[in-house]
């Protein structure tokens, strides 16, 4: 059949060829083929059209975001004769009060939203059935080309004659395997409508899709841009029961962290796995290699990259089964787990030791916290931790890398090594970290110790000392660091990175006051000035990843303490770079800035719980700091002005209150 | 934005779509696989390199007023008829004594304005004894949606001499009202136009030929406008009826501005006279649902009932309660006016008559 079907193709083509009366050369467009191709697009539209309809929405919030949220008509795609239509969510973010549905015959019809898809962003509706009705026929994906012709269709100007924009399919499996890309006119006025190919059969449902790089709003701005995305009917029509059934469906979560960065290196290792998640449930462990994914055991299908992992668990859903292949050891184990919406509410452990890491992978605790899980189990300075529960320490799998995904309400057992030699299980009950005023006893650190955490500082340079600009690249800002004259490439220095309030800064003013702590506490401050001398822009959070990787590169820098700050005005651009960036920050300080009501983060995650220290009078960080501890970040707050950068004098003034506080929240950074 | 590309590849990529278009038992028009003929010249357009040849010469670079707080100083014009006639939009590009005309051949002409119809915003210029070939006065054709369209004009002011215009490939979207209008120039005329999936409207198209596949003329490139509704920028073209009414117009001395655009009503109805209390006005978008219904009111005779929503007056479409005032401010109080509420899940409409 297909074969025949493709030499009628061919035949055709050479019939109309040979009709044509000048010759062909390939250089010219032919406008008789551009017309026979028009009659063959306008037939496959006229024939689509029917299942078209008309969405209006009444009332509802305007502004979603600072983004109007379409107030027009704008398209659906009827679904079944019953009433079934396919929407896009975009257009339910404002909570119209009412919704209808125009048919083709001009027929206005009340429609009920019953349920909604967020991870493909499809929203159903229910209209009362009638024979007038046409569902759209699904187009066979197995038959789809990138760069075949496609048609997006919509009903926002017209409700008999659909509009058409005529395009190519650009791409599929986008957005982790979940929608087709075309390079049709897509916009508020056809999502919702189909994507046709030239026969008229429905490729998807035409909506925004999150591709995870841009946050919500930012999205509907995609118009225009060459880039438009529908979900494919088949998996809207898979779906459609759960939907019916008044059931909202979410992306599946699973719990499991993946080792390293690049998403295209090859080898998927575990890097742990969050307490409670369904990951755990099913038994995965840090250092599991995946090596297959798949909906079932039975349809395994091999995963070389991270970014292979993410194509196979895109498309499953919450409630949905996912099934991975690990090789453990010697063995190979499929485990399959149910995937979640939301991950239960994770929480830091915190037992109050500081450590350093030695050559064997073992833990030696350098201080116990007075009052600590730590203290309490009598564990001393000079013991090592030798065991994590019953795992032993790795240079892959060390003490610090593993703690995190402990569920701190579990009791832990550690193997320690006394400073005589002895062995013995000590067992903790560690604590959320505390978020209190924590003085941190002095204590010596050892040099040359704690080599493992620092990051490829290159030894034979022997970088700058005491004020030192930083290098940022051809823009108004500036930015320099004050690293203590003590430094050395052999310990590792915590990093405190400064958005200064938006105007002018002044380095001896920094240095003053910060010059002290940073040779005391092996710390180097960098403050970043703004380009304009009256407020941020966001996109100046690029100055700040720049700052952090010139002094990752150039110093030793200790993971566990790399603070981002914001001092008023560069509050958010703190917040915002901590929230992108979280392998690069570990703590966030926001000295009397405001935050929007409006502004939240994402639940923390084992190794993505930055710390919090917020000082300032004005009335939204109650509430905000309210928000950061609900979605479980340990968040210290006082109500209070840091006063001494103002200060006429500012070195006289380092007995102020905050100044100490935020000092020794930073000293206790090193603790875990 | 360039012209397509065209290669082998394109070539066998639209095989398919002829075979299918073969294949469907749909009658090919007679022209499909014939050389298209162009009435006005009698030349034979083949391919599209050709037409863009001859419509070229038809379109004009126009300079004038303009180049400070963001508004441009140039646009385009189409030749119409054999004596120099040039249509265009009416802007404040044409508010100076001559108007500056670059022919495709580069030619510098100056060009007086012979009239403007205000209502459609369209402006009639014309060239003495400059011997430019334009499209026929009498031009007729127009497309269905779907239809490729060639869109040509010196979009940003590119072309200053004797290079081509730019010419932008796509289909007519939509044929629909030009409603609501917002952007950088506002626009009078609310008529019908092609809505186009081609980004046609950027500063100095607007007065811009579009033509068929035939190169037959099919309209005027419109301004820069965002959608209302949608809040899109729209890629559009007035239709040609419109463009030719406004030239008649503007030779038969008979343009004015009509102000009938402009509706007030000395005496509209108020929602207290009908005897509709809504719920309070809270919201950026308050919903329009009735709170009470008085007895013995206009509302209460109409059969208006408590938690009514209110979707449409005359087929207006309310979003808010504040449009619904809007609209009822311009229903004179005589008259009677159709109301589309929602009872729950029913749609009903309702005739109010004072």
């Amino acid at each position: 059949m297909q074969h025949q079907s493709h030499c009628k193709a061919w035949l055709a083509l050479f019939t109309l060829l040979v009709s044509l009366s000048t010759p062909l050369t390939v250089s010219s467009q032919q406008i008789p083929l551009d017309i026979a191709e028009e009659t063959a697009m306008q037939a496959a539209a006229n024939w689509a059209q029917g299942s078209v309809v008309q969405i209006e929405t009444f009332g509802g919030m305007e502004i979603v975001n600072k983004q109007a949220v379409a107030p027009g008509p704008s398209t659906g795609t009827v679904l079944s004769k019953e009433g079934w239509i396919a929407a896009s969510n975009f257009l339910f973010k404002g909570q119209p009060a009412s919704i209808t549905v125009i048919l083709p015959n001009e027929e206005r019809k009340a429609a009920k939203l019953v349920a909604r898809d967020f991870s493909r962003e499809i929203a159903i509706l229910k209209i009362d059935g009638d024979e007038s009705l046409r569902p759209a026929i699904p187009s066979d994906p197995a038959a789809w080309r990138v760069g075949q012709w496609t048609i997006a269709l919509g009903k926002s100007f017209d409700v008999r004659t659909a509009s058409r924009s005529l395009g190519i399919l650009s791409a599929k499996g986008r957005i982790w395997d979940k929608a087709i890309q075309t390079d049709c006119k897509i916009s508020p006025q056809n999502y919702g409508g189909p994507l046709i190919d030239l026969y008229g059969k429905t490729m998807g449902i035409l909506t925004t899709i999150n591709p995870g790089i841009v946050t919500e709003g930012e999205v509907e701005q995609w118009y225009d841009s060459g880039i438009g995305f529908a979900i494919p009917l088949a998996d809207i029509l898979e779906r459609l029961p759960i939907l019916q059934s008044g059931q909202d469906i979410h992306p599946g979560k699973a719990g499991f962290r993946v080792r390293g960065r690049d998403e295209f290196a090859e080898g998927i290792v575990l890097g742990g796995v969050s307490p409670g998640s369904p990951a755990a449930k099913a038994g995965l462990k840090a250092g599991d290699q995946v090596v297959r994914a798949g909906r079932s055991e039975s349809t395994l299908k091999p995963v070389a990259t991270h970014s292979n992992l993410k194509h196979a668990m895109g498309p499953i859903d919450a409630g949905q089964t996912f099934v991975l292949e690990v090789i453990r050891g010697s063995q190979t184990i499929q485990l399959p787990m149910s995937l979640v919406k939301e991950l239960p509410a994770y929480r830091e452990p915190y037992l109050g030791i500081i450590t350093a890491k030695r050559p064997d992978a073992s833990e030696e605790i350098l201080l116990v916290l007075k009052d600590s899980p730590a203290s309490l189990a009598g564990l001393k300075a000079g013991d090592r931790i030798t065991r994590f529960s019953k795992e032993s320490l790795t240079n892959e799998s060390s003490f610090e890398q593993q703690l995190p995904f402990w569920d701190y309400r579990e009791p832990l057992p550690l193997q320690i090594r006394k400073a005589d030699g002895a062995e013995q299980t000590v067992t903790l009950q560690p604590t959320v970290r505390p978020v209190g005023d924590v003085t941190v006893q002095s204590f010596t650190f050892p040099v040359g110790k704690k080599e493992e955490s620092k990051e490829g500082a290159d030894e034979a340079k022997s970088p700058a000392k005491g004020t030192v600009q930083i290098p940022i690249g051809d823009v108004k800002n500036k930015a320099f660091a004050i690293v203590p004259t003590t430094y050395s490439p052999e310990v590792p220095h915590g990093l405190l990175v400064v958005y200064a309030d938006a105007g002018p800064q002044d380095a001896k003013t920094w240095s003053d006051l910060w010059e002290r702590f940073g040779l005391e506490n092996r710390w180097i401050v960098a403050v970043i000035q703004s380009a304009d001398e009256q407020s941020w822009s966001f996109e100046e959070v690029e100055i700040g990843t720049r700052v952090r990787s010139y002094l990752g590169t150039n110093y030793s820098i200790d993971k566990r303490r790399t603070c981002a700050a914001g001092i008023a005005s560069g509050g958010v651009l703190a917040l915002v770079t901590v929230a992108q960036f979280p392998d690069d920050f570990n703590a966030l300080w926001l000295s009397d800035s405001k935050i929007g009501g409006r502004v939240r983060l994402a639940s923390a995650e084992p190794g993505k719980s930055p710390k919090f220290f917020i000082n300032g009078t004005d009335d939204s960080l109650s509430g905000f700091v309210e928000r950061i501890t609900e979605a479980g970040y340990a968040a210290s707050y006082y109500k209070e002005t840091w006063s001494t950068l103002k200060s006429p004098d500012a070195a006289n003034a380092q007995d102020s209150q905050i100044f100490s506080k935020v000092q020794r929240f930073l000293q206790h950074l090193e603790a875990l | 934005m360039k012209p397509y590309p065209y290669s082998h590849l394109s070539v066998y990529v639209i095989a398919p779509a002829i075979a299918l278009t073969l294949s469907f038992a749909v009658a090919l028009p007679a022209s499909g696989a014939k050389p298209v003929a162009d009435q006005s010249a009698g030349s034979v357009l083949t391919t599209q390199e050709q037409l863009v040849d001859q419509v070229q010469e038809r379109v004009v670079k126009l300079f004038g007023a303009g180049g400070a707080r963001g508004l441009e100083s140039y646009q385009s014009g189409v030749l119409v008829g054999n004596e120099g006639y040039i249509v265009t939009s009416w802007t404040t590009v044409l508010d100076v004594a001559k108007v500056r005309v670059v022919a495709f051949d580069g030619r510098r002409l100056d060009a007086a304005v012979v009239g403007v119809d205000p209502a459609n915003e369209i402006a009639l210029l014309k060239v003495d004894d400059a011997g430019l070939t334009g499209f026929p006065m009498d031009s007729k054709a127009a497309p269905s949606v779907g239809q490729r369209v060639f869109g040509v004009s010196n979009l940003f002011g590119i072309a200053t001499g004797d290079e081509y215009c730019s010419v932008q490939k796509g289909v007519v979207m939509a044929i629909a009202p030009l409603t609501q209008r917002r952007g950088k120039t506002k626009s009078l005329y609310q008529g019908k136009v092609y809505v186009l999936d081609v980004m046609t409207n950027n500063p100095g198209a607007s007065g811009g030929a579009l033509v068929n596949l035939r190169g037959e003329w099919l309209g005027l490139l419109g301004k820069e406008i965002r959608d209302e509704q949608s809040g899109i920028w729209l890629n559009y073209a007035l239709p040609l009826e419109v463009v030719q009414a406004s030239m008649d117009r503007i030779l038969k001395g008979t343009a004015t501005l009509d102000l009938e655009t402009v509706k007030s009503v000395e005496k509209p109805h108020r929602l207290s006279d009908l005897g509709l209390t809504l719920i309070p006005d809270v919201l950026p978008k308050t919903p329009a649902f009735v709170d009470q219904v008085r007895g013995g009111s206009v509302a209460a005779q109409a059969g208006l009932q408590t938690n009514d929503l209110i979707l449409l007056v005359n087929d207006q479409r309310i979003d808010s309660r504040k449009s619904l005032e809007k609209i009822l401010s311009t229903i004179n109080r005589a008259d009677s006016f159709q109301l589309l509420v929602q009872r729950g899940q029913e749609l009903i409409r309702i005739q109010v008559r004072p």
